[in-house]
């Protein structure tokens, strides 16, 4: 018998173990009726999300303003100035 | 009324609050999911804790059940997630615990004469030995007789991996006592 044939012997008659009696019927009635009591504190998450949703807004606003003013239009203007 | 209508009847219910008709649910279901996580764990106490933590993931994830397969196939895959995330946590453990490959080969050889529990417990701490992956695909597929697309859905793997991990999982299980045999 190699090691293989071994495990398989061995899980075959461990199939027929039946588990054990057990009632947490209890225990998980308790833990959701605590976790349904315990109020939930995200005051900090909702600071955080405003804080970050600002930011956003912000480096959003002034992204666009860069997209819109054509970057080589200030070159242009200085070289005219001298020109003239 | 068959047991499949009569969960899905009793989940609708604890959906919209019925605390009794979970109740209901776990009294039904605990002895199915205390022999399935009794695979994950040899201590009842800590089988227990899994059974719970179990039931109190599937209670709050409830809003995500969608009726398509029956309840009892959704709560053995939180249940394989539950225990997946025990053995992780406990991986370190593993080179704690120990059987010889002398001792391993002597129970595989009586196994025919051995009591259920003797054979189930001398797998799990051959298993133990093996990172969770291995050890998970091996369980579902050698202990619980799960085909490959059983496993896959239980897992959340694609069936193509699972044939991987289970090719890749008796390789290093085959390894690990020609190791073991070694040191003798």
């Amino acid at each position: 018998m190699n090691h293989w044939e071994q495990f398989e012997a061995l899980a075959a008659r461990a199939r027929d173990e039946s588990g054990p009696h057990i009632d947490v019927t209890a225990r998980v009635m308790d833990e959701l009726r605590r976790r349904a009591a315990t109020p939930v504190v995200d005051w900090p998450l909702r600071l955080f999300s405003a804080l970050s949703a600002a930011a956003a807004v912000t480096v959003a606003v002034l992204a666009i303003q860069a997209c819109t003013v054509d970057p080589l239009s200030g070159l242009f203007a200085t070289f005219t100035m001298v020109m003239q | 009324m068959t047991a499949d209508l009569l969960d899905q009847q009793d989940v609708r219910a604890a959906m919209a609050g019925d605390g009794e008709a979970y109740r209901r649910l776990v009294t039904r279901h605990q002895p199915a999911l205390a022999a399935y996580l009794w695979r994950f764990t040899r201590d009842r106490r800590e089988c227990e804790e899994l059974v719970q933590e179990t039931f109190v993931e599937a209670y709050l994830s409830l809003g995500s059940y969608r009726g398509r397969s029956p309840w009892s196939h959704w709560l053995r895959k939180i249940a394989t997630r539950v225990g997946y995330h025990f053995w992780k946590a406990r991986a370190r453990q593993r080179t704690l615990l120990g059987m010889s490959a002398e001792a391993w080969q002597r129970a595989a050889e009586m196994s025919r004469e051995m009591e259920a529990a003797e054979a189930a417990e001398a797998v799990h701490v051959m298993l133990a030995r093996l990172a969770p992956r291995d050890r998970l695909v091996l369980t579902l597929l050698y202990l619980e007789q799960c085909s490959v697309a059983e496993a896959a859905e239980l897992c959340g793997w694609t069936q193509t991996m699972v044939k991987v991990q289970a090719y890749r999982a008796k390789r290093r299980f085959r390894k690990l006592w020609e190791a073991e045999e070694g040191k003798r």
